[in-house]
């Protein structure tokens, strides 16, 4: 017995000094009871003359780590040629903050916590950048700091800024400017669709994609290429009507949780059980939970799609033709199913979605606009974007760099092209207007020999813009949204293979129970209290 | 600690003044008299009381609305509310259930295969023989959960696992181990035994080598064969390590190895992976939840506790000694 009670006095005077010490590292950073203001301007401002601190100011500025091998994103050349350019003229010290790109949610959460969180916070995505806003970490801003620090910037960006930069009445975001392009690509093995007797071009409708995947499945070819469906919900666009409600549209359509129950995705369903049931899809499609596994299927030639963002050193066409020589690529047309229309989502028309730390100061505030201009400048951007001229790239005759893709000296790009340094200010390299950028981006994406993939994906993109439209944008944060994501994102994989996967004639069947079970999972939830804000006007829309 | 002795006064004999001390002993005195070795102990147990006592100071989010931002005391008292939104939610009943049959079962598998694996290496006189299958029965458990999840998918897969291209040369059909609930489960609880079961003979070996050959000799002289004496000598000598294994298992029936399943699971086959690890992860790491999660892990520890317990009353009924 005295045992016993030895060890339960060990275990209590152990509890009793880690709560002791728990209490005093408790570090807190929000000034409770206190309005949000910006924070007073110190006497510590830029000299007008040449906009030099006369104290040091340090600066922090996040920046997504996406693990790319060999490359340390806080201390590499770039990054000291920024300290040399921007940081050394105006007496600041520039700190980059790593950001893990798969965890950047925690990352920021973790950081702010410590009160080590970087001046500027950002996301790509409204929903989450409104979460900051709603837990008290950003500051309101005064724009006419902005246009006073950062003319260039603010002429870049100033309508975007006062059109979806307010939340209840206060400026709270920033943004990145968003040229219209995109890089992505859907490609097809064309020598499989001639094999069976079909014409690329003529697949515009779903039901001949699946007439051909049927053929291809006859002829012992392979399948249409899958994976998962997770973490970016904008599967069944192409199963909507045309044109779409606009009330419909901002209750049902989000990124971050999918819509499971509206009969958009009852159509995309009995496509995908259809598809499965009849050997036209991956068969293990399901297994697939990211686009290498998906990508390997297709090179390896089981599987003739595949979607991805290209570029010039993209792998893919390479990798495809050693193991099978005689394949063909092309461009998926786009298509729908009959009678319906090939809609899309449209980007935002930003590009990072950014806002002032609560507990930055007013010369940390004003070290940041010093920063945006800086880089707003064409000339900094450019050589950010693409390098020094003879190493990094030649000029083409069109006066547009060409990347030289082995390039590995000192001043080798990231792998995105620093695209995690510029994207501050845009999510594209931009030529002026969309023609020129678009002619300045071919050299970019295209691989050699492959200039007809990129033309193609900009005709498609034309011939679709009509149909693609941006998500509404609530001006509130929806907060049961946060709290039953992560559960409804393991609940919709659950149900939406369970409804795929069992036998079809018992598809209407599992498809109503299922939608049950998500809506009770807190769905139901979410769409009320979108459905609130919707009548209430907390809404943007995006004609 | 308070035993007096009564000093035994030799006086022709230096010690007794040694004795004569030992009567009024206090810690300081054995502290001064073997410093070095509590120098030595004190690392583990500053290790200990950092990772593993300091942390549980966090349980007091469970009981709190918390919020990263605000802090430890900023951030709302709730009592017990978080746990009431927890036990209401439908996928914690779904985690309880199972997380026991997951555990459960693989203690009967898991906990009992090792015993056995160990009497037979036991058994085994040709001592090189003998070490080279030791080795090759410890070297799954430092493969990470990762690693094996990725080549058991590799082996076992439905469209292009080796083992089933296998059976489908030999004429079979293919078999979904990893791709529908109830073979999963069967895969799972085999892979668990085979990249845990060579380690787990360890302290059973180091327990039998510790027998007295006497005893094996008696049983000899008795008539005893290979079998009688595996049954009655060998078994008995390593019953109180068993017993204590046990106790220390149970209080696992309730947690388990998040990397296993984690490693293991599609979204195919979800009706057993559901487990609470997996919740704690998902709410906790996912989505930021950290009340509900450290609630859910509170639960899942209490629960342990009084298993570990309960396991240890009933050991000490069967005359065993027991942990506490």
């Amino acid at each position: 017995m005295r045992k016993t009670a030895f060890i339960f006095t060990i275990i209590a005077v152990f509890m009793f000094g880690s709560l002791l010490a728990a209490c005093s590292s408790d570090i807190t950073n929000n000034k409770e009871g206190e309005p949000a203001t910006a924070n007073d301007a110190s006497n510590n401002v830029p000299s007008e003359e040449d906009m030099r601190f006369p104290d040091t100011v340090n600066l922090d500025i996040p920046v997504y780590d996406r693990a790319f091998e060999g490359w340390n994103v806080t201390d590499n050349f770039y990054t000291r040629w920024i300290q040399e350019e921007f940081g050394d003229a105006h007496n600041i010290n520039v700190n980059f903050v790593p950001i893990a790109r798969a965890n950047e949610v925690t990352d920021f959460q973790q950081l702010l916590a410590a009160g080590n969180a970087p001046d500027i916070i950002f996301h790509y995505d409204m929903p989450q950048a409104l979460a900051y806003y709603g837990a008290g970490v950003l500051q309101p801003l005064d724009l006419a700091e902005i246009a006073e620090y950062a003319p260039t910037y603010w002429e870049n960006v100033s309508e975007t800024i006062e059109q979806y930069g307010v939340v209840d009445g206060q400026n709270m975001f920033f943004f990145a400017q968003r040229p219209d392009v995109s890089n992505f690509v859907s490609v097809i093995r064309k020598d499989w669709v001639e094999q069976v007797g079909m014409k690329v071009e003529d697949l515009t409708t779903l039901e001949k994609v699946n007439e051909m995947a049927m053929k291809w499945k006859e002829a012992g070819l392979g399948t249409l290429g899958g994976g998962l469906t997770a973490d970016i919900y904008n599967y069944n666009y192409g199963f909507r009507d045309w044109p779409i409600d606009p009330e419909y549209r901002a209750l049902y359509s989000d990124l971050r949780v999918a819509d499971f129950t509206t009969e958009d995705t009852e159509r995309w369903l009995r496509n995908l059980s259809y598809q499965y049931h009849n050997g036209l899809i991956d068969q293990e499609f399901y297994l697939h939970m990211d686009s290498n596994k998906i990508k390997a299927e297709f090179v390896a030639g089981r599987t003739g799609t595949y979607g991805e963002y290209i570029s010039s050193n993209t792998d893919l066409f390479e990798a495809t033709l050693q193991n099978n020589p005689e394949a063909e690529l092309a461009v998926i047309p786009p298509y729908a199913p009959e009678g319906r229309k090939p809609q899309g989502r449209a980007d935002w028309p930003f590009g990072l979605i950014m806002g002032i730390n609560e507990a930055a100061t007013a010369e940390e505030r004003i070290a940041a606009w010093l920063y945006l201009e800086w880089m707003s400048q064409p000339e900094n951007l450019f050589f950010l974007q693409n390098g020094i001229e003879g190493e990094n790239y030649t000029l083409d005759s069109d006066g547009f760099p060409v990347a030289i893709n082995d390039f590995t000296g000192e001043s080798a790009l990231s792998m995105n092209n620093n695209k995690d340094y510029w994207a501050l200010v845009t999510e594209a390299p931009s030529y002026g207007t969309d023609e020129m950028t678009r002619k300045a981006m071919k050299n970019f994406w295209s691989p050699p020999g492959y200039e007809y993939i990129v033309d193609d994906l900009f005709k498609y993109q034309d011939e679709t813009k009509e149909y693609s439209t941006s998500d509404a944008l609530f001006t509130v944060v929806i907060e049961s949204q946060n709290e039953y994501q992560a559960d409804l994102n393991a609940l919709f994989q659950e149900l939406y293979l369970k409804v795929v996967l069992g036998p079809e004639d018992k598809f209407a069947e599992e498809y109503e129970a299922a939608k049950q079970i998500y809506l009770d999972a807190g769905y139901q939830k979410i769409l009320d209290e979108k459905q609130a804000a919707i009548d209430a006007g907390h809404y943007i829309y995006f004609e | 600690m308070k035993t007096k002795h009564k000093a035994e006064v030799i006086p022709k004999n230096e010690t007794a003044f040694i004795r004569v001390e030992h009567e009024k002993k206090t810690i300081i005195y054995y502290l001064r008299r073997d410093w070095q070795l509590y120098f030595l102990l004190s690392i583990p147990v500053l290790f200990a009381f950092v990772f593993k006592y300091l942390p549980l100071s966090g349980l007091f989010i469970a009981f709190q609305n918390y919020n990263i931002l605000k802090g430890f005391w900023a951030s709302e008292w709730v009592g017990f509310d978080v746990f009431r939104d927890l036990f209401a939610r439908p996928d914690f009943g779904r985690a309880v259930r199972n997380t026991l049959l997951l555990n459960i079962s693989d203690l009967i598998l898991s906990f009992t295969i090792p015993i056995m694996l160990a009497l037979f290496i036991n058994e085994i006189k040709g001592t090189v023989f003998k070490r080279v299958n030791q080795t090759l029965l410890y070297l799954p458990h430092f493969l990470s959960w990762v690693i094996i999840g990725a080549l058991a998918y590799q082996l076992l897969g439905l469209g292009s696992g080796m083992m089933n291209n296998f059976i489908e040369q030999l004429g079979g059909s293919r078999i979904p181990f990893l791709q529908e609930d109830l073979h999963w489960l069967f895969s799972y609880l085999v892979i668990g035994v085979w990249q845990g079961m060579g380690w787990g003979t360890i302290i059973y070996l180091a327990a039998m080598s510790s027998v007295n050959p006497e005893l094996y000799e008696a049983a000899t002289v008795d008539g005893a064969g290979r079998w009688r004496k595996m049954w009655h000598v060998t078994l008995p000598c390593i019953r109180p390590t068993i017993v204590i294994l046990l106790i220390l298992s149970l209080g696992h029936v309730m947690g388990g190895s998040f990397e296993r399943v984690f490693a293991l699971q599609n979204m195919a086959t979800t009706e057993f992976t559901t487990t609470i690890p997996i919740l704690v992860y998902r709410w906790g790491i996912e989505n930021g939840d950290y009340s509900r999660a450290t609630a859910l892990g509170l639960f899942q520890a209490v629960i342990g506790l009084i298993l570990v317990l309960i396991a240890d009353r009933i050991a000490k009924k069967l005359g065993e000694d027991g942990l506490l």
